[in-house]
């Protein structure tokens, strides 16, 4: 079965083309990076200008990529939340048309869901059912939860940010350091470059219950805050300009920061681990290179299966999307259409 | 000459939106609606309807024609999606023509003048003018569009462009404006909205003159972004 995956939730516009859930036949991604990067941050209209400027093309290779005809594809998959309502309502039209178009049902896919599977593509990736249940961590721009995976389909939100998501807290605080956008890489690149993690301890974000708003059901322990690290960074160059008066140095000062930033993530969720045996972990800053560290570690000294997306697939992507598809049930033609863009779905 | 060759058109420039099927620049059918929800789902569900009614299946189309604004972003990027997305496969072209021309063309089928504005509310405080002259491929654009602060300015811009007749698709929402600024001139009262058969019509008129297609993007009167770059 081949499935069109199409992603444009937020600053990436992206097309593949997935066998039967895993063999990635094409996987094209047009990456808006460049066009954010003045304003250290995405922009909502930028990136739907981008989309619909780019989104046909990206298409179109897609399909090529695969080797394929349209005619010989079975169905689509669209993003439809959640997300940018501007940016998803681009990659929904776009999919609807070609659902008509080629007479394939449009299967409509929850972003953080494709985002947990994006750990099961490829051909060195387990079945998806074959780890369950596990425990899951999404963590991206945009998100930061940690999920119960009881079977497909089946997700118990256990955590989450109450405030800024992890990726955010990179980029915030790449721009106080000077390191550009987007802020994940540019201070993995520079903490690399001979920073001490333990330069300047920044406050851990654990979110007390006398603080923080609390969704429904979810356990306070399995919960994060980044926004304090931010503002911590903020007073911490204030009062200490990096390079002057034996101030710690701006490598110091991403790697502290990162450490602490991965330090929440990794002890919140050995917490949350509990007794699963399979840890799965995806979403652009599980390319973090210092959380992959501790993780592995981690895993090593406790004896849990650590699961993470392949680099190609922990970005936003739309071979997560059209992998997922398969797993779900066709929509009629009438469903297909009625499909409409939900921004800040809940998912667990 | 307008060869017969199915069209569809897409005009959802406005909360009026419209869908039409042309074989040349025959009408076959039409389906207009209005919807204030920003999402445009409508958009879908009307398409749906209009090949059942036609009895036409997507891929029966050779070229598609979509409105390209000035007007609201939401509904004129989901229309060009959608348009590529029913075009992609069979390779079919798709020809944008803003909707302003669209509106221009039946001002002046419908008047004897050279040249016909077309004013908006481009919100924030402004109005948006664009200038047609008479041509035989369908009005022509001349020179830019643009942002204007108030009928003085307005007033200005029509008499150095020569306009002779003022069309608009917002009347409803600038009344003392357009009064103001089309003394001496003909102004066609009412909200003139563009129509997707219209729409249909101008394209092949165009297709016929072998003029190409403008960009397919919406017309943006104002920038993206507003505040100055961080990291220039």
């Amino acid at each position: 079965m081949n499935i069109l995956g199409i992603e444009t939730s937020c600053d990436e516009t992206s097309a593949a083309v997935v066998r039967d859930g895993r063999q990635v036949l094409s996987s094209i991604v047009h990456s808006q990076i460049a066009a954010h990067r003045p304003y250290g941050g995405v922009v909502p209209e930028i990136a739907s200008r981008q989309h619909v400027e780019h989104l046909p093309e990206v298409l179109a290779e897609a399909v090529r990529g695969a080797g394929l005809e349209w005619s010989q594809l079975d169905a689509l998959a669209v993003t439809y939340g959640p997300g940018l309502a501007s940016s998803l309502l681009v990659g929904l039209a776009a999919a609807k048309g070609l659902a008509l178009r080629l007479e394939r049902p449009l299967i409509g896919i929850h972003h953080m869901e494709a985002h947990l599977y994006s750990a099961f593509l490829g051909p060195k990736a387990p079945a998806w059912e074959s780890v369950m249940p596990c425990l899951a961590l999404i963590v991206s721009g945009g998100h930061t939860l940690l999920l119960n995976v009881e079977a497909p389909g089946r997700y118990r939100l256990i955590g989450q940010t109450v405030d800024d998501a992890a990726g955010e807290a990179f980029d915030k605080g790449a721009s106080l350091l000077g390191l550009g956008y987007p802020g994940g890489p540019a201070i993995d690149r520079a903490a690399r470059e001979g920073g001490n993690p333990g330069a300047v301890l920044f406050p851990r974000g654990f979110p007390r219950k006398l603080h923080a708003r609390f969704a429904d059901d979810v356990d306070p322990n399995a919960c994060f805050s980044f926004s304090g690290i931010k503002t911590a960074l903020l007073y911490h160059l204030r009062k200490y300009p990096p390079g002057r008066d034996g101030n710690p140095a701006v490598a110091d000062l991403a790697a502290s920061y990162q450490e602490a930033i991965v330090d929440t993530l990794v002890t919140r969720t050995l917490t949350a681990l509990g007794r699963n045996e399979t840890l799965v972990v995806a979403g652009g800053v599980s390319l973090n290179r210092r959380l992959r560290e501790l993780l592995a570690a981690a895993a090593a000294a406790r004896g849990f299966r650590l699961l993470l997306a392949e680099p190609a697939y922990c970005t936003d992507n739309a071979a997560m999307v059209a992998g997922l598809a398969a797993h779900k049930q066709s929509p009629t033609l009438a469903e297909s259409l009625a499909l409409d863009a939900c921004p800040s779905v809940e998912f667990g | 000459m307008v060869m017969p060759m199915p069209l569809l058109a897409i005009e959802n420039s406005t909360d009026h939106g419209g869908l039409a099927i042309l074989d040349g620049t025959r009408l076959v059918a039409e389906r207009n609606w209005i919807e204030l929800r920003p999402h445009r789902a409508a958009l879908f569900e009307e398409l749906r309807k209009l090949l059942d009614e036609a009895g036409l299946r997507a891929d029966a189309f050779d070229v598609f024609a979509v409105g390209a604004g000035p007007g609201g972003f939401a509904g004129l990027r989901m229309s060009m999606a959608l348009a590529q997305g029913l075009a992609l496969p069979g390779g079919a072209p798709v020809h944008a023509v803003s909707s302003a021309a669209v509106i221009a063309d039946a001002a002046l089928r419908e008047s004897s003048a050279r040249r016909v504005a077309v004013v908006g509310d481009a919100r924030r405080g402004r109005v948006w003018l664009g200038v047609f002259a008479r041509r035989d491929g369908g009005p022509e654009h001349i020179g830019e569009w643009e942002l204007l602060p108030d009928a003085d300015a307005l007033v200005g811009r029509l008499a150095a462009q020569e306009v002779e007749t003022v069309a608009s698709p917002d009347a409803d929402a600038i009344p003392e404006l357009l009064t103001a600024a089309t003394a001496g001139r003909v102004w066609l009262r009412g909200a003139r909205r563009p129509s997707a058969a219209g729409l249909g019509q101008l394209v092949q008129t165009r297709r016929a003159h072998d003029i190409a297609s403008e960009p397919l993007t919406p017309v943006y009167l104002h920038p993206a972004v507003t505040v100055p770059p961080r990291f220039p």
